[in-house]
């Protein structure tokens, strides 16, 4: 009877989670965010056991429905024409529909992947910790260097020289250095000076992230008057178990790699699984993202009900870790029925849900949505963090923007994670800080 | 191979250096070097080469657009390279006609009867999807040479730019080769041993010299696999040589099977130097661990690629060419 209290609270969780997540550019965290900020009288309604089911629905229903904000309302314009996602690149062709299911496919593949290993994952998470944890420092490096390598130069194709052509064709890769660099030196500084009010200092990255990734999209899609051809809704899906098979073993490489390792995120996990798998079937590229984005964010989550590790990895995890800690090894089992069970009825809700983005889609004007949206941002980032968290926002904004006009990859604003913690993992952090008159 | 593989070979190869991970767990970031040199020689190619070769230019005008001009431009370098006796290059250019608008081309090559065949196609947006359908039409123009063209497929060209190729006088006739630049003195071995010897003296230390070698000629070896090769030693050698032909660059199951032997390499490598630093015994049984981790899958991957392949029956120089294309659409993604 327990058990069942459980699993319609992670429901009711991943319910929530689905009106949430078909807000744009909403965060499940910036939920939460709120959600502790009243953590006070919760408690009055719920146990910390079943908070925690609470926030496990929450967090997998985000990561299975998401994909529909992602989908829809992240349209390229023309002058992201070399840098778009194959999902944003098949709205344009009228397939946003199928991208967003085959996206769900993946997640309820990701939930399959983490209850089959479930009854290991104690095992290899603690070995995996013991061999790796002296290593952290270096591996972190290694992902910032193979991000700003692997980015090739678009462009610099026509010149009256040689140089000029080379010379054209740096400013993309200057771009993406640039903010790499820029959005290191933002992450250096918040983490050295918190601007915050003490009640919401634990969400100080989180202006960070809405100025460097959610604002600079809706201002792009504004300026360029982005629009969205009507999108038509297919009747079945074209995929063959070999696809799916390759997008699974990669996006479950992807998301676990990001969920076992401190400050490497979801987008990291996907950029990571992209580049595993063969880009020449975009099939299986968006099949690997919707893997990778289930298990970064809901088995991340998991980790934390390991009996005996309780590993707090990513952003939910380290809330909740403030306040509560498994009792018993049996919840790890009952978080893997949970994130099983919210896993299946979001991907169940994810097929009316996409049918219904479409025809809102094909009704409103795409420049509503987005001062929507933008508003929308704008209240979220007030009730949690207050002016000070805009006066965050406002310079992170400027930064999250120079992808959006030199079409460089906008995975180099990760800078404001990957910097500062490397930087601190080689034991020149402080030093760094007290140069820039941080410390 | 895609550059995932490349990356994680060079740092699995810098795993095997003495020294080299028993000092990564004091804090030295020295192993990176070989993921950086791991991907160096495509970082070469597509960041430097590309830009400094010398080409001729042909470039399609929107406003004058006839495919007899572009298979007649095509024709006549093919004709100089053969009159001259020396390779030509040259660089096809797309054709942007606005915003979000491209009049795509596709280029044929028909060497049995010695024909340039131009196809201008549909204006496309960046999805490549046609907007409109008008103005479609096709030009055949005979070279005076012998073509000697390995690659069955057109070149088709819209949003990305055109392809390059060097035009190859032989005495079989003229030799078509795709992005010449690639593959040439960036994946040799002697300059993989010369940066070697540039990185042990920069760092003064031999460790530093082996990861910077080792981490390249793993690149070198992996591509090797393939069909295409590589210039293996220049500049004694002058041109690329056949790869072992085992795979095809850019398909899924290689590259996913490189990234997890690598994957599988560094931890082993990582747990047992390690270990004494952490005073434990290494966790790994080294015939249950590559049993399990790396043969088992690795025969599993192997099978069903075999069985993908069974029917794949191209000639040998037509996979050259069609790893060489995949290998271009890896970095323009």
């Amino acid at each position: 009877m327990e058990l069942l209290s459980y699993l319609f609270i992670a429901v009711l969780g991943a319910l929530i989670a689905s009106l949430l997540a078909l807000i744009p550019a909403l965060h499940v965290y910036n939920v939460i965010t709120l959600a502790f900020l009243f953590a006070g009288g919760l408690q009055a309604w719920l146990q910390p056991d079943q908070f925690a089911m609470l926030l496990l629905g929450m967090v997998t229903g985000y990561a299975v429905l998401s994909v529909i904000p992602s989908i829809y309302l992240a349209a390229p314009d023309e002058t992201s024409a070399f840098i778009v996602l194959p999902g944003q690149k098949w709205l344009l062709e009228r397939r946003g529909y199928e991208a967003a299911i085959l996206t769900g496919v993946g997640s309820l593949c990701g939930v399959i992947v983490l209850v089959l290993l479930s009854p290991i994952l104690t095992e290899v998470a603690r070995a995996l910790r013991l061999v790796l944890a002296p290593h952290f420092g270096w591996i972190l490096a290694a992902i910032s260097l193979f991000m700003l390598m692997s980015e090739w130069p678009k462009g610099g194709d026509r010149g009256p020289t040689n140089w000029a052509r080379f010379r054209a064709a740096r400013s993309q890769l200057s771009a993406g250095l640039l903010t790499f660099f820029l959005s290191g030196l933002l992450g250096i500084i918040l983490m050295y000076r918190n601007f915050l009010p003490v009640d919401t200092a634990f969400a100080s990255l989180l202006p960070a992230f809405i100025g460097l990734f959610a604002i600079p999209m809706v201002l792009t899609n504004l300026v360029m008057g982005t629009r969205v051809p009507p999108q038509h809704i297919s009747a079945s899906i074209d995929l063959s178990p070999s696809l799916l098979l390759r997008g699974t073993f990669a996006g479950s490489l992807g998301g676990l790699f990001a969920a076992f390792f401190p400050v490497v995120t979801g987008g990291i996990g996907s950029f990571l699984a992209g580049h595993a798998t063969a880009q020449r079937d975009e099939r299986t590229f968006i099949i690997s993202q919707g893997v990778s984005k289930l298990v970064y964010y809901a088995g991340g989550f998991l980790l934390f009900f390991l009996p005996g590790l309780h590993l707090a990895r990513g952003g939910m995890a380290s809330m909740i870790s403030t306040i509560y800690t498994p009792g018993t090894p049996q919840m790890y089992y009952v978080a893997v029925a949970a994130l099983a069970v919210s896993g299946a009825v979001s991907f169940f809700l994810l097929i009316p849900y996409s049918r219904f983005a479409v025809r809102f889609l094909a009704r409103l004007d795409y420049r509503t949505v987005n001062i929507g949206t933008l508003i929308i941002i704008l209240i979220v980032l007030l009730l949690t963090t207050g002016l000070p968290g805009l006066a965050i926002a406002i310079p992170a904004t400027a930064i999250g923007l120079i992808p959006s006009f030199f079409g460089s990859r906008r995975m180099n604003c990760l800078g404001v994670l990957l910097v500062p913690i490397t930087l601190n993992m080689a034991g020149v952090g402080p030093e760094i800080a007290r140069w820039l008159g941080l410390g | 191979m895609k550059g995932i593989s490349h990356f994680l070979a060079g740092i699995a190869a810098a795993t095997f250096v003495p020294g080299v991970v028993e000092s990564a767990a004091q804090g030295s970031y020295l192993i990176v070097l070989g993921g950086f040199f791991g991907l160096l020689p495509d970082t070469l190619d597509f960041k430097f080469a590309r830009y400094f070769e010398q080409h001729v230019n042909i470039d399609p005008d929107p406003a004058n657009l006839d495919p007899q001009i572009m298979a007649s431009a095509v024709a006549a370098e093919i004709d100089r390279a053969a009159e001259t006796g020396k390779p030509v290059r040259v660089q096809l250019h797309n054709i942007p006609l606005g915003p979000n608008r491209w009049r795509q081309y596709r280029l044929r090559f028909d060497s049995e009867r010695n024909e340039i065949v131009v196809g201008i196609g549909p204006i496309v947006n960046a999805a490549q999807a046609p907007l409109d359908e008008t103005g479609q039409r096709v030009a055949r123009v005979k070279t005076k040479a012998k073509i000697d063209y390995t690659y069955d497929g057109e070149m088709v060209t819209d949003f990305w730019n055109g392809p390059s190729f060097a035009f190859v006088p032989k005495a079989h006739g003229v030799e078509i080769q795709f992005l010449p630049w690639h593959r040439a003195w960036s994946h040799s071995f002697t300059l993989a041993a010369l940066l070697g010897l540039i990185a042990g003296v920069l760092f003064g230390s031999v460790q530093a010299g082996l990861v910077a070698f080792l981490g390249m000629s793993a690149h070198i070896v992996e591509d090797q696999l393939g069909y295409l090769g590589s210039n293996l030693f220049w500049p004694i050698t002058k041109e690329r040589s056949a790869g072992a032909r085992l795979l095809h660059s850019g398909d899924a199951i290689p590259n996913f099977l490189a990234v997890w032997t690598a994957l599988v390499l560094i931890l082993f490598n990582l747990d047992r130097f390690s270990a004494p630093g952490q005073n434990r015994e290494p966790l790994f049984n080294p015939l249950i661990y590559f049993t399990t981790m790396l043969i088992l899958p690795a025969l599993i991957l192997i099978g069903v690629y075999a069985w993908e392949r069974r029917k794949d029956h191209v000639r040998r120089e037509v996979a050259q060419q069609a790893d060489i294309v995949a290998e271009l659409i890896e970095t323009e993604v």
